[in-house]
């Protein structure tokens, strides 16, 4: 019996990125629930996509149309790992700062990420 | 000891494959929660985002209890929030958010597919009304929405599913990883594959999964989508919290934050 924890455990994962769709029944409900999000002057929702066309759109303002309060902040949370230090990455045969993808190529990454 | 093996492979096939068969498409479960209480979630999430002049956001949602989760995994599902004008198929018009997802495929759970819904259908199937917000900064939605309306979008999708996915290798993918590419993508103005996944070896830290070796050898028999075959020693996977913590170290989000039907709370390093 010792052992079922561990693997029971192992079944979190199976859902743990699970990306799982909602199903018909549910996509069912929510379409009737756009009846309800309509009153609220907002389009939000629809049957999937085959019946709908979206254009998506940069709006200028800090306000959009769908408008509304924003939620009071009550607290701060932290965003902490939870895990250990991850190693480094192993090693491959690639060259000083180059990272193996899939298929054995060697590509040297890019600066850190910046907007300007 | 043989005897032990065989009897955990039966316990973990037993356990598993029902609950890989709900991941997916769980069609003939019912509701967790009440319709209206979704549909007044989904429309405060809506407004909370208008609110703050978000254009795109990358949401996450509750999927599964909390308790039954690894360590470090508070939620099951990510996608790109898009403020969006929609036009229905009685021809009406109206703006709102559309949300852009990669969903596991109904009756193939080892593949995934590329789905639009809405708000309500993003939470229709969760566990809790729970959300986890991130709004980048505008200069970076700007390039979202770029790399969302252009074919780079479908291109940097692998319809070969893994809940673990490794961000690095590309040999599978799961919806945070798709999301993390569609970010760097815009981030480095490229579609290149190998230049996105040597990008994030270089400057992503995933989050890591502690499974076990005899879990990592068994679980591929429930379900091919609980494969591991794409990591090393360790597993190591893209995550909300962990795409959190990178735009947050890299000041590239304007704002990051759990929302709630009656609270927001902001996260911080």
């Amino acid at each position: 019996m010792r052992n079922v924890f561990p693997i029971t455990t192992l079944a979190a994962l199976a859902l743990t990125a699970a990306c799982a769709s909602p199903s018909a029944q549910h996509a069912g409900q929510s379409a009737d629930l756009s009846v309800q999000a309509s009153e609220q002057s907002v389009l939000a929702v629809g049957t999937r996509a085959a019946s709908v066309a979206a254009v998506p759109l940069i709006a200028g303002g800090s306000v959009l149309v769908v408008s509304g309060a924003a939620l009071e902040e009550v607290g701060v949370a932290s965003l902490d790992a939870g895990s250990q230090a991850l190693v480094s990455q192993p090693t491959t045969g690639c060259g000083v700062g180059q990272v193996q993808t899939q298929g054995m190529t060697c590509v040297t990454p890019d600066g850190p990420p910046r907007l300007n | 000891m043989l005897k032990r093996l065989i009897c955990a492979f039966a316990i973990t096939l037993a356990t598993l494959t029902p609950l890989v068969a709900n991941a997916g498409s769980s069609a003939a479960t019912s509701p967790l929660l009440p319709q209206a209480e979704v549909a007044a979630f989904s429309n405060r999430v809506q407004h909370d985002l208008a609110s703050r002049g978000a254009n795109v956001a990358i949401v996450s949602r509750v999927g599964r209890d909390p308790s039954v989760l690894p360590n470090g995994i508070n939620y099951t599902h990510v996608a790109f929030w898009v403020y969006s004008r929609i036009t229905q198929a009685d021809g009406t018009t109206g703006m709102g958010y559309r949300v852009y997802n990669l969903y596991q495929t109904a009756g193939d759970l080892s593949k995934s597919t590329l789905v639009q819904d809405t708000p309500a259908d993003f939470f229709a199937g969760a566990h809790s009304l729970d959300a986890g917000v991130i709004i980048p900064d505008p200069r970076l939605q700007r390039k979202l929405v770029d790399v969302i309306a252009s074919p780079a979008y479908a291109q940097l999708h692998n319809p070969v599913y893994s809940v673990l996915a490794n961000p690095v290798t590309g040999q599978f993918q799961n919806c945070t990883e798709h999301t993390l590419n569609v970010l760097f993508a815009a981030l480095y103005d490229t579609s290149d594959q190998h230049q996105i996944r040597a990008n994030i070896a270089a400057h992503f830290e995933p989050q890591h999964v502690q499974i076990g070796g005899l879990k990592r050898l068994l679980a591929p028999a429930a379900s091919q989508a609980l494969t591991t075959a794409d990591h090393g020693a360790e597993v190591k996977t893209a995550t909300f919290g962990s795409i959190a913590r990178f735009m947050q170290s890299n000041d590239l989000a304007d704002e990051i934050y759990r929302i709630t039907p009656d609270r927001l709370v902001r996260f911080r390093r």
